[in-house]
């Protein structure tokens, strides 16, 4: 190996470390048994799994995240396909405007966007629900959906739409049988995406969640407030492997994919 | 299927406006029941805007369309039963090749038992017997075009739309799917309207062509008609190799001839037409000589080119004003011309066409 491939896998490895240690410390962390938040763990212990498990508001702030999570994806992705369709397929004035509209919320400070909201929610006495939270994520998570399903578009041949027309399928059955299959891997990431968005999402939970709709991101960072609960590390762990999860279905879905049509 | 026949189309001032411009201008065509019409056109020449039309992926700006005596202009696309193949034949990647071709009978809700009974017999006559578990990703792309005609013929629409269907094959598939087209058109009795930019294609499988430019009808006609009678400078050069040479028609002890730069050459009767006015001579390679220089028929020149395509020996000859392709036989004894040498060509005044000349016509250098 010459000298400067020797530099060049150095590089990369330094930021490979650089991006993976801080999970890893935390995850080495979660598995120590001292009360104390202590790196490197002075032993193996499942103590703050089970702590975790044991839980009461552990668990009700995860059922929420999840279900949030379920509900946003489902919304965003339903969403944000139409609004894609609408933006690749569409010819109407404005087309420019509107897709500018439907990413903006991706490019605004989620600060902005959470007083704004909160604002907007009060006044319908939604501040504190997880309705305040569905809308907030969905409205968030569109986005992503519309750029993931939005470049499946273009990249599929319309003129295989125009054929389903020709050969009996309306719009709806043209939609159903031939468009949303041939995106379905995106949909697929777009939906997992759009889960990870809310599933880790704390300013809009902090600012319209209030204590009726504590998720599991702020839950967390109340506990970093208060004190540094080692509970907080398997919670962050397990969070890692959720997220990780959510990246393997996409991944599934995209080789299965490749391997139908190879 | 011959219990099936196909159905007649009229398109009717049929035009398409984008913005402030006309790609397809007050068209007025009339294709026969049974018939293989092709549109023929250059690139921008609205072919493929006028079959957008007929399909009813995009609305006319005006004009209608009339399938079987009955206005469509209106109908949405399934609703008007015409099957379309495409140039990239637009199967669905996700349904194998039975489901490819049942969609339209599933489409239909057609029972299960006759749509697959149906799937299985249009296979068969596309040549496809036995690939119905297949996905499109793993057939060839002649085999993807049979399944595509299947599916776009297995509901028995009365008028099947192709555009540019042999464009993404090679030479050799193209030569055995122009075939392989012509056999599926007869045998389904269907009418079909078939685009393309390439003039071969459409020479050899129409039984008319409509030669667009620029949004319009140059000519329509048999394939020797247009090919041998054009009407216009444009459908000339479109449409094989021609020499035009321009000049005036004079009649001169009982015969017609053409006063132009290169002197006054013998022309057909028909020609009379033109008396008087500025014309152009068309002449075809193949429907010219070369005869040798102390030959007292044909007009004098010089060979500046001679090249062995194969099938002939292309030949350029300069005349006065002009030069001229001359395409002859590479038999054995054949008057064999050589670059730099004195040279006649002649040939038979009905062999010829005579178009309207322009303004500024000039000599066309080949």
């Amino acid at each position: 190996m010459s000298a400067g491939r020797l530099a060049l896998w150095l590089y990369g490895g330094a930021i490979v470390a650089f991006l993976c240690l801080p999970i890893a410390i935390v995850a080495a962390v979660s598995f120590g048994p001292s009360v104390i938040v202590h790196f490197p763990p002075a032993g193996f212990s499942w103590r703050w799994y089970a702590n975790y498990v044991g839980s009461g508001p552990w668990l009700a702030a995860t059922w929420l995240s999840v279900e949030l999570g379920i509900a946003v994806a489902a919304a965003a992705t339903a969403l944000g396909t139409f609004a894609a369709i609408a933006i690749v397929r569409g010819q109407f004035l404005g087309r420019r405007a509107v897709e500018f509209l439907l990413i903006s919320p991706m490019v605004a400070p989620t600060i902005v966007l959470a007083l704004g909201l909160y604002l907007l929610l009060a006044p319908w006495k939604l501040v504190g629900t997880p309705i305040a939270l569905f809308l907030a994520h969905t409205l968030v998570a569109m986005p992503i959906v519309v750029v993931i399903a939005g470049a499946a578009l273009k990249r599929t041949d319309a003129s295989m739409e125009l054929a389903a027309r020709s050969l009996g399928a309306g719009f709806w059955r043209t939609l159903w049988y031939v468009t949303l299959p041939t995106i379905r891997p995106a949909l697929v990431s777009s939906a997992a995406f759009a889960f990870l968005t809310s599933f880790d999402e704390v300013v809009l939970a902090i600012f319209l969640g209030g204590p009726g709709a504590a998720t599991l991101p702020k839950r967390m960072w109340e506990g970093i407030k208060n004190e540094l609960d080692p509970t907080l590390t398997a919670v962050s762990t397990i969070l890692v492997v959720v997220s990780l999860a959510a990246l393997a279905v996409v991944e599934l879905s995209r080789r299965g994919e490749r391997s139908r049509q190879a | 299927m011959a219990d099936r026949p196909g159905i007649s189309l009229s398109l009717r001032v049929l035009t398409k406006r984008y913005g402030r411009q006309t790609v397809v201008d007050a068209v007025e065509l009339d294709v026969a029941a049974g018939e293989f019409l092709t549109l023929l056109g250059p690139s921008g020449s609205g072919k493929s805007s006028i079959l957008m039309m007929v399909a009813g992926f995009t609305p006319p700006s005006s004009g209608d369309v009339v399938l079987g005596g009955r206005s469509v202009a209106s109908l949405a696309p399934e609703k008007r039963n015409i099957g379309v193949v495409f140039q990239n034949y637009a199967l669905f990647p996700h349904m194998t090749v039975a489901e490819n071709v049942g969609f339209p009978l599933k489409m239909r809700r057609l029972p299960r038992a006759e749509r697959d009974a149906r799937v299985t017999e249009t296979l068969a006559r596309v040549g496809l017997a036995g690939f119905d578990g297949r996905l499109p990703a793993q057939l060839s792309g002649g085999q993807q075009q049979r399944v595509a005609l299947a599916r776009a013929l297995v509901f028995a629409p009365g008028l099947l739309l192709m555009d540019e269907p042999l464009g993404a094959l090679d030479r050799n598939l193209r030569e055995r799917m122009k075939h392989e087209i012509r056999r599926i058109h007869a045998e389904f009795g269907v009418t079909v309207v078939y685009v393309t930019h390439d003039q071969e294609e459409a020479l050899t499988m129409s039984d008319r062509i409509a030669l667009l430019d620029r949004g319009r009808i140059a000519q329509l006609g048999t394939a020797r008609e247009i090919y041998e009678r054009p009407k216009t400078r444009f459908v000339a050069e479109f449409v094989g190799e021609s020499s035009l040479i321009p000049g005036t028609l004079v009649e001169d002890g009982g015969r017609w001839w053409l006063d132009g730069s290169a002197g006054r050459l013998p022309v057909p009767r028909e020609a009379a037409a033109f008396a008087g006015r500025s014309a152009l001579l068309m002449l075809r390679p193949e429907k010219l000589r070369l005869v040798a220089a102390e030959s007292r028929s044909g007009v004098p020149g010089t060979v500046i080119e001679a090249v062995f395509v194969g099938e002939a020996l292309r030949t350029v000859v300069r005349i006065e004003g002009a030069a001229i392709v001359v395409k002859t036989a590479t038999r054995a004894g054949e008057f064999r011309p050589i670059v730099g040498a004195p040279v006649r060509v002649d040939w038979d005044p009905a062999d010829l066409a005579v178009l309207p000349g322009e303004e500024r016509a000039t000599a066309d250098l080949a």
